[in-house]
């Protein structure tokens, strides 16, 4: 609760420096304080706060053991990649000392070593425990190959049969873990340190060991990305109903298909292939290359497909505490678009990825657009790259793409670019923009339907104004699209494409632009015109809404009288009954008259979000007209129906209000 | 509340630590009295990869790294296992530290960091939590409780300072439970006196709302 009264106000304001305050202030803010319960009871409860014995307990000596002993392991992996060599340092005269020195005592502690004790690595009173297998040590996340981290989780995927939410961003794996990812559904995850693996669209996966020589997983079906650093020496296998894929520290994918058909692709390192058929060799499978099981035993040449998948390992995020590289977000006004890093493609935008620090080429690239290469070099934590790309000089590929299969735009593609181009050309702008248009990009499609309103007239005009209308919807120039809209109404007066203008216009007006004046002019004209549209319903219905959002109810509530006396089984009599039933409520207080309205709402849709609004309204209609078991039968039902939903604390205070008003008349 | 302003025993060189053996003679059980080596030193050997220097900068450090935590999250069980990535990371990132600032201010913005970082894990929990308890209040099945039972135990004092942004909570903890003064503070929150200050009124003012009854 918060302070109401000024007084109050200001003397919070002075409690938060109390003692810095004046002795006159203070003394003002102790005669309030005296006086003021409220402030009192806040200022002991900040006292009794600050006060509280709040007291971190020691940590043991033997806590602080078994905190380093599990350290232990992750030190030396770290101190391993610290032994890389470094920069050569000059020698100087003045070290000859200092070796010499160390020469000494080497040879003194080589003397002492003889007669030292055996001992168990014990270091400056922390002892070393000795190595134990890695599934049964409790040790760090960084470190424990049992606990998948998550960094991406889309679609729906099983957890040993049961749907996994994911919530706490861990995955418990044990030898026979099954993790199953549902169509479309992907999971990215990472076990340890040096393991990386992506599940993507109907896959499943499980675990056969996990220990501190041997990984070893099955894939049943589906795809899967990894990308294994294997310098600790331990190895892995990946186990499908076709071969065994076994690998020493590198990226791989594996797919296996419905038919049992394994296959291997390799982005970095190298992988051996063993089929199961034990009269086929083993197969090496290097990078950039893709093997099929069974199958003639060649190895072919990846394609983008794997390398988008293998791509999906790499974009596994670290700890960020203990990852070099920064976040890195394209985005532009282009969807879609290709993004390859050091000639590597990564994904497609929106797109967010960690790439490593120091500077990094990149290119986004699009059919029939201009290619963007570029360079990262801001070392910032996090940055965002924004792009537009202009369309190509010779931009063609879209048009061959309306109503063509695939593999045959490339025949039709020379035909349209050379004969039909030239001799219908305005023609052709409308077909290119229709292409551009389907393919996303919208302001290349405006550009050339303004070029073809320019030129053409008649009904090609109209064509091309209500397509220049619909880019401008797109891409958000609302007040411009309305004024199309307009043009295309007054350029084919009385037909159904004028009707349907008057419509958007109307919509756009309400919903986008906020002037209500000229919505209710369109949508006003489209009802009393004579030409009756597809959308006179949409219309008479927006008309009635667009004054109930005005503000003028009573017109607002006679017209939805009106709108369900013409159309009573229309597609919009359900939301029209429940606008009715809460004018009903606001406006003359007809409560009987509002929960008919209500009740109809929640027939007609019984599923609609705005069903908890009815079922509190028509509670609230009993209680106000003092049918409180009426309405405690509806608050009920609203509490069954919507645990939790947002009028929950007011019914809990109606219900009580409901009691109380009960108890006191049978008490009387 | 004076009392609590009073400085608590900071991290520093553990006094049992002035009789450690140190050099060449120390590493193969030679006990030799001399100073104990230098942080600085420690460091550079840690960032060449000597776990024995680690394991050296690991002891003197722990209990602070450790009192640090349980003050920022509260009561819980899984300290010590943040205490480790702590040290972990440390270690990982122990090669970018140039000396800019003390190790030991170096060690406490990642300490802070690894607490952030719980916090934001554990805050969906806490979330939920806090609207559990809300509905339990309004349902009228918890009794609402007086000022005087208000903080019986240390947990509920985390309730309290749940409510606070990070940044407010850890100025808040810092002055209050630390004894750290403000411009102790800001060079480790690596801010201003005069925002630390306003954090902490913003803080206290903040309490006093939800403590207003």
């Amino acid at each position: 609760m918060k302070p109401v009264n000024k007084e109050c106000k200001r003397t919070l304001t002075q409690l938060t420096h109390y003692r810095e305050l004046k002795a006159v202030e203070r003394s003002r803010v102790d005669m309030h304080l005296r006086r003021c319960d409220a402030c009192q009871v806040a200022w002991q409860g900040l006292c009794e706060l600050e006060q509280y014995p709040v007291a971190a307990e020691m940590l043991s000596q033997e806590r602080k053991d078994s905190v380093y002993d599990r350290l232990v392991p992750s030190i030396h992996e770290i101190a391993r990649e610290f032994s890389a060599p470094r920069e050569k340092r000059r020698f100087k005269p003045l070290y000859v000392g200092g070796f010499a020195l160390a020469a000494v005592g080497a040879v003194l502690a080589l003397l002492l070593g003889f007669y030292k004790q055996p001992q168990n690595h014990s270091i400056a009173g922390i002892a070393v425990s000795p190595p134990v297998p890695v599934h049964k040590r409790k040790v760090l996340a960084g470190v424990d190959l049992s606990e998948g981290h998550i960094s991406k989780m889309q679609g729906i995927v099983y957890l040993n049969g049961k749907p996994f939410s994911g919530m706490d961003e861990r995955l418990i794996l044990q030898p026979g873990t099954t993790v199953s990812a549902a169509e479309d559904a992907i999971i990215n995850f990472r076990m340890g340190r040096f393991v990386k693996i992506s599940l993507v669209d109907e896959t499943s996966w499980s675990v056969n060991e996990l220990s501190s020589e041997l990984i070893s997983l099955s894939l049943e079906r589906g795809k899967l990305a990894v990308d294994y650093d294997g310098s600790l020496g331990r190895k892995m296998e990946i186990h499908t109903p076709e071969s065994t894929v076994r690998v020493k520290g590198t990226i791989f994918t594996v797919e296996v298909f419905g038919d049992g058909v394994t296959q291997v692709s390799v982005t970095r390192g190298q992988v051996e292939v063993v089929p199961n058929d034990t009269t086929r060799p083993a197969v090496d499978v290097a990078a950039g290359s893709l093997l099929q099981v069974p199958g003639t035993g060649r190895v072919v040449s990846l394609g983008d497909r794997q390398r988008i998948l293998a791509a999906e390992v790499e974009s596994i995020s670290n700890n960020p505490g203990t990852i070099s590289g920064r976040l890195v977000r394209f985005d532009g006004d282009q969807q879609h678009v290709q993004v390859e890093i050091d000639d590597r493609v990564v994904g497609f935008t929106p797109l967010t990825l960690r790439v490593p620090a120091g500077p990094v080429s990149y290119s986004l690239s699009k059919p029939g657009m201009q290619s963007i290469e570029a360079q990262l070099t801001n070392e910032q934590v996090s940055e965002q790259v924004r792009f537009t790309l202009n369309p190509s000089e010779d931009y063609v590929p879209k048009v061959a793409n309306v109503g063509v299969k695939h593999r045959k735009w490339k025949k039709r593609q020379v035909t349209l670019n050379t004969e039909a181009v030239k001799d219908e050309e305005s023609k052709s702008f409308v077909v290119r923009a229709k292409a551009a248009m389907s393919a996303g990009d919208v302001p290349y499609a405006a550009r050339l339907l303004e070029e073809t309103a320019r030129r053409v007239e008649g009904e090609q005009l109209t064509t091309a104004l209500s397509l220049l209308a619909e880019c401008y919807t797109a891409m958000g120039a609302y007040e411009k699209a309305a004024d199309t809209f307009d043009k295309v109404a007054s350029s084919a007066p009385g037909t159904a494409i004028a009707q349907n203008s008057k419509y958007e216009v109307g919509r756009l007006a309400m919903d986008y632009i906020g002037d209500y004046d000229r919505a209710r002019a369109a949508f006003t004209s489209y009802v009393a015109s004579p030409v009756v549209g597809q959308l006179q319903e949409d219309a008479y219905f927006s008309l009635c809404e667009l004054y109930g959002r005005e503000g003028v109810r009573k017109n607002s509530l006679q017209c939805f009288n009106e709108f369900l006396r013409m159309f009573p089984d229309g597609h919009r009599s359900a939301y029209a009954h429940l606008w009715r039933g809460v004018l009903h409520q606001e406006v003359d207080q007809q409560w009987r008259l509002a929960e008919r309205d209500l009740l109809s709402f929640i027939a007609a849709r019984p599923r609609h979000p705005r069903c908890e609004e009815a079922r509190y309204r028509i509670a609230l209609g009993r209680y106000n007209v003092g049918d409180y078991i009426g309405a405690m039968k509806m608050f009920q039902e609203y509490q069954e129906e919507h645990p939790g939903g947002q009028y929950s604390i007011r019914v809990e205070r109606l219900k009580e209000a409901i009691r109380q008003m009960m108890a006191k008349r049978q008490r009387r | 509340m004076a009392s609590n302003n009073k400085k608590r025993e900071r991290t520093g060189a553990d006094t049992s630590m002035k009789n450690m053996t140190t050099g060449v003679l120390g590493k193969i059980g030679v006990a030799m009295k001399s100073k104990p080596e230098s942080v600085s030193s420690l460091v550079r050997r840690c960032q060449e990869g000597d776990t024995f220097a680690f394991q050296e900068l690991f002891k003197r450090h722990v209990d602070g790294v450790h009192r640090h935590l349980s003050l920022l999250l509260g009561p819980q069980e899984d300290v010590d296992d943040l205490v480790q990535l702590v040290f972990l990371n440390v270690f990982q990132s122990i090669r970018k530290f140039r000396g800019a600032s003390a190790f030991s201010t170096w060690l406490f913005r990642i300490t802070i960091n690894v607490a952030r970082q719980e916090i934001r894990v554990r805050s969906r929990h806490r979330r939920l939590n806090t609207a559990v308890k809300e509905v339990n209040e309004v349902r009228g099945t918890s009794v609402r409780r007086t000022p005087e039972s208000r903080l019986s135990n240390v947990e509920e004092v985390y309730d309290v300072l749940d409510r606070l942004s990070d940044k407010k909570r850890e100025t808040f903890i810092l002055y209050t439970y630390e004894g750290y003064s403000l411009q102790e503070i800001a060079e480790l929150l690596d801010s201003t006196v005069s925002t630390i200050g306003s954090r902490l009124q913003a803080a206290r003012k903040e309490l006093l709302s939800h403590l207003y009854k």
